[in-house]
């Protein structure tokens, strides 16, 4: 009977540290959402007093939405739909990229004996060490050379080239599927091209749905490579097109607008998340985070 | 169907390590050969060769007098049914019986319709034709044996083979499934190479049998000549169950007769034979008589367990001198009880006589 109460009382303590950490956490949320919603003066006398009790929209403006879209680039409205749909082909494309060749390379590394396999797979795991910002000058130089500067191209195309996290999280996963499989797709006529479209990417899904939550997180929201390789405002994905609005419109004065693209930017994320929870927590669980 | 032929065949993984040696074998058109022996002992290899699944690495393997070493396991017109029967998952039974047709189909010159065809027919000859729209996670093992099967009989292949299909099966539908594994293969006249670890499932599917042990073959014969006939100590030992008892001795003239010697002095009378020197009897549980009374040429022995069957049972004796672990079998109304002394004798007609060794050979 006295061990009872202890117990459950001590397990309600866990909650006050959680619940300080989600409010932590969900603040810039909330803080952007809400000066997003406010007016121009109220929204920047907020920002200025860093008080989040004058920043609570009694009266929502939905019209900072649409004005901020229409202000993106210097064509009203043209600028957002240009930055959005680069957003949407490259995210969209990588994502393809990354799953069909991840896929492909982590095959070959599970399933076909070949000489140096280890170490070449040791090799590829090795280059996960590696900062982007090494191999940044070194690409660009070759980008350049190609002609492919200020186009989708450098952004879409080395996700067809295998992305060494997920073709480890590829390799790990074909590695557990029973070698019979394999050998009966063999018997029945499919050479490894056929048994890697046909029997692995059809039973590695819950793979693919993880590389596809987490490339699109990642490629949506990146901002550095846009800015390396991006010059033309036709060419702007949404992060470059947001951070020019930034240094357009970042006075105290536009903050709402400011704020109401981010939340813009945002949305698909948030509604990916929600949809694809599982599979983000799944990944998380795997060593799927990064940075 | 067709035959096929290994001449020497032989497997040698990297390191060295030898899988199988010198495997000679001709499995004709029509023929159900079984591959049994331990497990470790190259029968898989053996059959993964067959299939191409394995390079092979000494010898030659012929498939209807054509060599197929260097042909592609796609193209050697086999169909193989495995030990964990390798449905794919994401398919569902419909699929996977026509799956191997429709990478076919234009080599094969079918349409749809024919595969459609074919796989109904096969489906409704196995019975279940009821589980065409599931998928392997929904059926039983039972269930997913017989699509495993299906899927092989569907490509109606030169060559079936066969992996330990029944060993994950429990022990009624193991039987059930044996005796028609045994009709479908009257009813094909097909040539089926199967492999087993359990020699009472080789001896009662096989035409023919090829035990081996380490990585060779022992003996191939039909299943009650190596069973009455076995040509050394280890085929002795592995085909039969309960396995057969085995004695050192040594084999003595006595007089003008050749007698075994065991180890108390006992002896046995031998028919005509030349060798002299030490040697192992042997003897099949069913073949030790049992006694209430001791008599001439009978030896002391007490029963130290009994495992009764329903009809029949085995009795474990101890022999002094002789050996503690001598297994009988007997009728039920034969058997003696735990504890009790009794006496056992043997015809010596009915003895087997190997040369000292695991794989001594028959005298």
């Amino acid at each position: 009977m006295s061990a009872a109460p202890s117990v459950r009382s001590s397990s309600y303590w866990w909650y006050v540290p959680m619940l300080v950490g989600s409010l932590a956490m969900l603040f810039p949320l909330w803080w952007m959402l809400a000066l997003s919603l406010e007016t121009e003066q109220r929204a920047g006398a907020a920002l200025a007093s860093g008080s989040p009790f004058d920043a609570l929209p009694t009266d929502p403006q939905f019209g900072n939405y649409g004005q901020a879209m229409q202000e993106v680039g210097t064509t009203p409205w043209l600028g957002f739909i240009d930055a959005l749909s680069n957003s949407i082909v490259v995210t969209v494309l990588v994502v393809i990229g990354t799953i069909l060749s991840s896929s492909l390379v982590g095959t070959a590394f599970a399933r076909i004996r070949f000489r140096g396999r280890q170490p070449t797979f040791l090799l590829m795991l090795a280059t996960m060490m590696l900062p982007a910002q090494v191999t940044m000058i070194p690409l660009f130089i070759l980008f350049r050379s190609l002609g492919w500067v200020d186009t989708l191209l450098p952004l879409i195309v080395p996700a067809f080239f295998g992305s060494a996290f997920h073709i480890f999280m590829y390799r790990q996963f074909i590695a557990q599927l029973p070698e019979a499989l394999f050998e009966a797709a063999r018997l029945d006529g499919c050479g490894w091209l056929e048994t890697w479209w046909r029997i692995i990417m059809p039973l590695t899904r819950p793979v693919a749905a993880i590389t596809a939550v987490f490339t699109f997180i990642f490629t949506w929201n990146d901002f550095m490579l846009p800015l390396i390789y991006l010059h033309s405002e036709d060419q702007a994905t949404l992060a470059v097109a947001l951070n020019a609005f930034r240094t357009q419109f970042g006075g105290l004065e536009d903050v709402h607008l400011l704020m109401a693209l981010s939340v813009v930017t945002m949305i698909p994320c948030a509604l990916l998340f929600m949809a694809a929870q599982k599979q983000f927590i799944e990944g998380l669980g795997s060593g799927a985070v990064k940075g | 169907m067709a035959s096929v032929e290994l001449k020497g065949i032989g497997k040698v993984y990297d390191g060295g390590v030898r899988a199988v040696e010198d495997v000679n074998l001709v499995i004709e058109d029509g023929e159900f050969v079984v591959l049994v022996g331990p497990s470790g002992c190259g029968k898989s290899t053996t059959l993964r060769m067959v299939a191409g699944l394995e390079d092979i690495t000494e010898g030659d393997l012929s498939i209807d007098g054509q060599r197929v070493n260097e042909v592609a396991a796609r193209d050697r017109d086999i169909a193989m049914v495995f030990q964990n029967y390798a449905l794919y998952p994401h398919l569902d039974v419909r699929e996977n019986l026509s799956f191997g047709l429709e990478r076919r189909r234009k080599k094969l010159g079918l349409s749809r319709d024919d595969i459609a065809k074919k796989v109904e027919a096969t489906a409704s000859n196995l019975g279940i034709e009821n589980l065409l729209e599931r998928l392997p996670k929904q059926l039983s093992g039972g269930q997913r044996q017989r699509v495993a099967v299906g899927r092989a009989l569907v490509r109606d292949p030169a060559v079936f083979l066969l992996d330990e299909p029944l060993s994950n099966l429990d022990a009624r539908l193991r039987v059930e499934t044996r005796a028609e594994l045994r009709m479908l293969h009257r009813q094909l006249e097909a040539t089926m190479l199967y492999v087993t670890h359990d020699q009472e499932e080789a001896m009662s599917l096989g035409e023919r049998m090829v035990v081996m042990h380490q990585g060779r073959v022992q003996q191939v014969g039909r299943p009650m000549d190596i069973y009455n006939k076995p040509v050394n100590r280890f085929v002795a030992g592995f085909v039969g169950s309960p396995a057969m008892n085995f004695f050192d001795g040594q084999i003595k003239s006595d007089e003008d007769s050749t007698v075994f010697v065991a180890g108390d002095g006992s002896r046995l009378l031998l028919p005509s034979l030349s060798y002299r020197g030490p040697a192992v009897l042997g003897v099949r549980p069913e073949r030790v008589n049992i006694h209430r009374e001791s008599g001439l040429n009978r030896l002391p022995a007490r029963v130290i367990a009994v495992e009764r069957y329903g009809d029949r049972g085995d009795a474990l004796l101890s022999i002094d001198g002789i050996s503690d672990r001598v297994v009988v079998r007997s009728g039920a109304m034969d058997l003696p009880e735990e504890g009790e002394y009794i006496s056992v004798s043997v015809d010596p007609d009915h003895t087997h006589l190997f040369e000292p060794g695991e794989c001594g050979n028959r005298l």
